[in-house]
């Protein structure tokens, strides 16, 4: 055992004479085509669909696991909780990780039709496109001037009160977390102490 | 511990292009030197340098941890009245750090003392965390060092593993990452921590500390409108703090590395502070606030101010009289006073030992050497290896 690095990645350290300035990953845009979907169910909690699907309650609480998993990794999140009500409405919004970003809540989840087909989970799962999510949340919003479901990528997958869906596979997919903007007013707020003080002196380093 | 004199791998400066090392000279002296490197052995390492670290970044946390609850303390940091909410609200919320480096001075026996703790933006981490290591590795290939020659230096691969860690917890879409214009020696540390996070499957973001944006909801931005949701900055909080964009801090909520709570301990207060909670310790040295009449003061001191960096503004007093000093910036937000303890010198050069964190654990040794008593921005940074 040493007391030195034993993993480092030189071709990673070897530098061309710029620096290289590496980009944000960019949020992927999909459209979603309502026509080519997959029919699925809209339940707002597990008891809802194991009230309609006795045998498979096994599939309805796993589905709403990976549904709130989907969320937290894929779904829209928003630096304050303004931003967020402003899409969602007041109180829709909660706090994650400490505070650093907010997200809607999960107002139900999307479960295949196949769900009548299958016997367990692990086969319902297999059914599903690998890559994707076995099954998406939805968010609920009057942002469109009546109340309705939105998934992931902020598509729109139905109304209120909707029972069954058509939901394109992107409403399954994994995505990058979005990048959220704002407009900036100023700039320069930062950064005041060293400009006010490099005509005297000049500092190699601010660190130290 | 000894001072050997080396011989410079033939093609170091063109293994510096290379990899991007490009500080190395600064305004025509040599800051990498590796004509000279100290050795060490392992238990010197071990039970004077890496124990005592670790030991001491504990008693550091449990300082903040009180700090954070008393606004009479948070006052004697200078810290400004309306940030004591948010400092406290980092502690909580946000205990999550990267990395930080605390000055000692060592001899090779007895305890090393700690001069200083450079917690919030510290600077030779590339030269230490890879241009070090790589030297290392080279001197064993070409045998001008034993096969088993080490080196504590694990810095790289913990960062990268911070990184990882932090990329867990945060969850968001991408780390910004910012410093001073024309400083190539910040912008190099920086570009050295956006590839660790970058290997650690964070993606970052660069800019300037001068271009974040604010908008009207109180959010930072970058120059593509983007939100500030988590921003590494090699720009120290006292000044931040101090700064007209500090308004905002609360309403921006952006989750900093390094965080708020670090300016209690990037803060020579720190010092005073844990002389009374620990007088005795064998790696403190006896320090007050300047301003402390019950402070007793016999022999040599250094007055250092509160904030100040890269070595300015100190004076070095013998009975109350001030025999060396340097310039700076720095001392407005008042001083402390330390007992002085004389770095090794040899060969007119002293040597100044930084020992790496990384989370809260030691991770390497950075080595200094300065002609001058106080060592400065200027001092030349020197490897290190560990042979028994």
């Amino acid at each position: 055992m040493t007391k030195r690095s034993q993993n480092v990645n030189l071709a990673a350290m070897r530098k061309p004479v710029v620096f290289p300035l590496s980009a944000l990953a960019a949020a992927v845009a999909l459209s979603g085509c309502g026509s080519s979907g997959e029919e699925a169910y809209l339940y707002n909690s597990v008891s809802e669909c194991v009230a309609e699907h006795p045998d498979s309650a096994d599939i309805c609480q796993q589905a709403y696991e990976e549904a709130q998993l989907a969320a937290l990794d894929s779904g829209p999140r928003y630096a304050n909780q303004n931003l967020c009500e402003t899409e969602f409405g007041a109180g829709q919004c909660q706090p994650q990780a400490g505070g650093s970003f907010w997200t809607p809540f999960v107002a139900g989840y999307l479960v295949g039709e196949i769900i009548d087909e299958v016997g367990d989970y692990a086969e319902y799962k297999l059914k599903k496109r690998s890559g994707y999510y076995s099954s998406t949340p939805v968010f609920l919003s009057t942002k469109s001037g009546r109340p309705a479901y939105y998934g992931m990528n902020e598509q729109k997958l139905g109304n209120f009160g909707d029972k069954t869906v058509r939901a394109s596979s992107s409403a399954y997919q994994r995505q990058a977390p979005k990048v959220r903007t704002a407009s900036t007013v100023s700039r320069g707020g930062f950064g005041t102490t060293v400009r006010s003080s490099s005509s005297s002196s000049s500092s190699r380093s601010w660190g130290g | 511990m000894q001072r050997h004199k080396m011989s410079p791998r033939p093609d170091w400066q063109q293994q510096a292009r290379e990899f991007g090392f490009h500080f190395h000279t600064i305004d025509g002296d040599l800051y990498w030197d590796e004509s000279v490197a100290w050795q060490f052995s392992l238990a010197q390492v071990e039970n004077d340098l890496e124990d005592p670290t670790a030991e001491l970044q504990q008693m550091c946390l449990a300082a903040v941890d009180d700090i954070v609850q008393s606004e009479e303390w948070l006052t004697k940091f200078a810290i400004p009245s309306f940030a004591f909410d948010l400092v406290k609200e980092s502690w909580q919320r946000q205990r999550f750090s990267l990395y930080g480096r605390m000055d000692f001075s060592y001899h090779g026996h007895g305890p090393a003392k700690l001069l200083e703790y450079n917690a919030d933006t510290p600077t030779s981490l590339y030269e230490a965390g890879f241009f070090q290591w790589l030297w290392l590795e080279q001197q064993i290939e070409r045998g001008a060092l034993p096969p088993n020659a080490d080196q504590f230096n694990s810095l790289q691969e913990k960062l990268i593993n911070q990184f990882a860690a932090f990329r867990k917890k945060f969850a968001g879409h991408g780390l910004h990452m910012c410093c001073s214009p024309d400083t190539v020696e910040d912008r190099g540390t920086v570009q050295y921590l956006q590839d660790c996070a970058l290997q650690a499957g964070l993606t970052n973001k660069f800019l300037y500390v001068d271009d974040i944006g604010q908008s009207k909801e109180g959010l930072f931005t970058d120059n593509d409108d983007e939100v500030i949701e988590a921003c590494f900055k090699l720009y120290p909080w006292e000044f931040m703090l101090r700064e007209p964009a500090a308004v905002d801090l609360a309403s921006a909520n952006v989750w900093w590395l390094e965080p708020l709570w670090k300016s209690v301990l990037s803060n020579k207060a720190i010092l005073p502070y844990l002389w009374q909670k620990h007088e005795g310790h064998p790696n403190l040295l006896p320090s007050y606030f300047a301003d402390d009449k019950t402070a007793s003061l016999s022999g040599e001191y250094v007055r250092k101010p509160i904030f100040s960096r890269e070595g300015a503004n100190i004076d070095w007093l013998k009975d109350g009289e001030v025999v060396t000093s340097s310039t700076g910036p720095y001392g407005e937000e008042g001083s402390i006073v330390q007992q002085a303890h004389p770095l090794p010198v040899v060969d007119g050069q002293h040597m100044l030992i930084g020992a790496w964190i990384v989370g809260d654990e030691p991770a390497g040794l950075t080595i200094r050497e300065d002609a001058s008593a106080i060592t400065q921005d200027t001092s030349r940074f020197v490897p290190h290896f560990i042979v028994d």
